[in-house]
């Protein structure tokens, strides 16, 4: 991704939900996109599959898969891509699932959509490899979604994903809903087909455990910019943006009592930002020319870059 | 002393009636005393299903118990006069989960705090009212002149469960109830609001009930916890003691399913004993007996009782058996 400005068109003026984004995602990597509500992470994730709905607008930037620039395809050829290249298991996902329809129709219709034909009896087979893969009983096939408890649903759903085989998967907060135990397991077959596929994925959320423990590489969003990306082993270890090193210090920890603090001050309106850095309102650290001069991002150290004027 | 309020050998069943499928076991034999002399955050924690909601609509009130009694300073909310219930109403307080659907959206946010200080005649005049609302809003680190006049939609999530805390400050209660404060709120303003409810017990004296599912920051708030599962205490005590040596298996299954925010990496490859299924159905032993990686035969027989295997700490697991079990409270 480079330069990923996305718009949304408001009768005040156009917001940057997203602006000027740049990353690289290895074969088989994980990376990691966290930040609060409002940041523009969830923008971000579905600008790749280009399904930014109106008023929202991709206005400027470049999404390349492999040698293939996803913003030249026509509508047709974008579609074929997703689920067969990249695969998204939206926000929410578990409670999208046609509530009439059992699992194998469902698991069929994608792959059907995607004009793969296979016949009945090799059909089935498929489902029920693809439910294996994510630890879930054949009997499964035939079910519905009330029958399955929130974390089969949510497996379900991964082994929709999975389906066509695609190199990258991007899943928006797929736990957010789910009890912790659960979410462990979700995220164990998550983990689990993507070692198998050799796919990428792309974690979006908010859960800074999560992260630190799923993920190769974590980049962190505030008010629709990337302000920093790095190993996540480094992030946690320290952080370069004083935005990364508040957020991870708000944490509350098993390790000490009334160690976290919370960052002083609000999220700023994306249809209002503050002039230079975004941030420089509740950083402690500001000087004059944060308030001036916006950041961009720079290669601190091998590895990780930061957008910071104190870096 | 009589405690300010208490839940003594609670049961809540739902359901089960002439048409009704089948009846849900949504909290068994649960007992808490809440005293106002000894101001504490207690924090009761759980998955859902595990009937933390349910705790928290009976201490208010706003169900009966099926079994047992909820005593507000030792009068049973069933039978309370109007007075008791006025006097309940001022003492005990309640914040809930979402800070956006409480506000009426045509009404500035001055509204939720002047109308109890009308209802509750809390000031003689309008300067007295005004100076007592800057001080609750104050006291949860908001700013007076930031935050009157202005409309719901023109503050955040964070700052309108702030306004909420202080609205129950208003009423100099003795209990607040918060039943997941910050589940809806971002991380960086969870720390703020989590800090104003510890200060407001330090410095107030007002005893707090902390719900949520989130162990971390009941860990960091509460002086003690209750861990709930499928409507049984699990584990109950120090908050020290049950999240630095968690005794019960399922306090330890929870505890050890929590992603850490560190760099050190060891959550998706230390396995768990205990295995996530979907549990069975009611069943007369321990309700964790068929996940439970040390389960006995007995433990799918009779309910464990409580039993007491620290001064500050209580246990509902047969691993614990050479400790006292408390008395279970006759029903």
């Amino acid at each position: 991704m480079r330069d990923l400005v996305v718009h949304y068109d408001t009768p005040l003026g156009a917001v940057k939900a997203t602006d000027a984004v740049s990353f690289s995602l290895g074969a088989g990597e994980r990376l990691g996109i966290a930040g609060e509500s409002g940041s523009g992470k969830t923008t971000m994730a579905l600008a790749i599959l280009r399904l930014i709905r109106p008023p929202g607008r991709i206005a400027a930037g470049e999404i390349w898969l492999q040698d293939v620039d996803l913003m030249s395809l026509s509508p047709e050829a974008m579609r074929q891509v997703r689920l067969a290249r990249i695969a998204l298991i939206p926000q929410g996902s578990m409670n999208s699932l046609n509530p009439v329809t059992r699992i194998k129709e469902q698991i069929l219709d994608a792959l059907r959509d995607h004009d793969v034909r296979i016949s009945r009896r090799q059909g089935q087979e498929r489902v029920r490899e693809l439910l294996e893969s994510v630890g879930l009983r054949p009997e499964v096939a035939d079910m519905f979604p009330h029958e399955l408890s929130g974390g089969m649903k949510q497996r379900a759903c991964i082994a929709i994903a999975i389906s066509l085989r695609p190199r990258v998967i991007i899943a928006d907060e797929p736990t957010s809903a789910l009890d912790v135990v659960v979410q462990k397991q979700v995220m164990e077959t998550l983990a689990k087909v993507q070692q198998d596929l050799g796919a990428a994925v792309i974690l979006i959320g908010h859960d800074m455990g999560l992260m630190a423990q799923f993920v190769d590489r974590l980049g962190v969003m505030y008010a629709g910019k990337l302000v920093e990306i790095s190993p996540v082993r480094d992030i946690f270890i320290g952080p370069l943006h004083p935005y990364t090193r508040m957020l991870i210090a708000s944490l509350p920890s098993f390790e000490a009592k009334g160690t976290f603090h919370g960052i002083p001050g609000l999220l700023p309106l994306l249809r209002d930002l503050p002039p230079g850095c975004a941030f420089h309102p509740r950083c402690p650290h500001a000087f004059d020319r944060c308030q001036r001069d916006e950041p961009r991002p720079r290669e601190i150290q091998p590895g990780s870059w930061a957008s910071c004027h104190l870096l | 002393m009589t405690p300010l309020l208490e839940a003594r050998g609670v049961t809540k069943i739902f359901g089960g009636g002439l048409f009704e499928r089948a009846s849900v076991l949504a909290l068994e034999n649960f007992s808490l005393p809440i005293e106002a002399e000894r101001p504490l955050i207690t924090a009761v924690v759980g998955e859902s299903g595990s009937g933390k909601t349910t705790l928290a609509r009976l201490l208010l009130g706003l169900t009966a118990p099926t079994g047992g009694h909820v005593l507000y300073q030792g009068r049973d909310l069933r039978s309370m006069s109007r007075a008791d219930w006025r006097a309940f109403r001022r003492d005990v307080q309640v914040i809930f989960q979402d800070p956006y659907e409480v506000y009426n959206p045509f009404y500035r946010v001055d509204h939720v705090l002047t109308t109890p200080v009308a209802k509750f005649h809390l000031a003689p005049s309008r300067a007295g009212e005004r100076a007592l609302i800057e001080d609750v809003l104050r006291a949860v680190g908001l700013r007076p002149e930031e935050t009157l006049g202005r409309f719901p939609h023109q503050l955040s999530g964070g700052q309108r469960q702030r306004v909420m805390v202080a609205r129950a400050l208003l009423l100099k209660p003795r209990l607040i109830l918060a039943d997941e404060p910050v589940s809806m709120v971002d991380a960086s303003l969870r720390a703020t609001i989590l800090g104003s409810l510890r200060s407001i017990n330090a410095e107030r004296g007002i005893s707090i009930v902390y719900i949520t599912h989130d162990l971390a920051t009941a860990y960091q708030i509460s002086d003690r916890i209750i861990v709930l599962y499928r409507g049984a205490v699990a584990e109950a005590g120090d908050v020290e003691l049950v999240v630095k040596q968690p005794r019960h298996p399922y306090t330890q299954l929870l505890l050890s399913s929590i992603p850490r925010a560190s760099a050190e990496r060891t959550w998706l490859t230390d396995r768990i004993g205990a295995s996530a299924g979907r549990p069975d159905g009611e069943s007369a032993g321990c309700r964790f007996a068929a996940r439970c990686p040390s389960a006995m035969s007995r433990c799918r027989e009779v309910r464990p009782p409580l039993f007491q295997t620290d001064r500050h700490r209580v246990v509902a697991c047969y691993l614990h058996a050479d400790a006292p079990a408390q008395p279970i409270e006759a029903p």
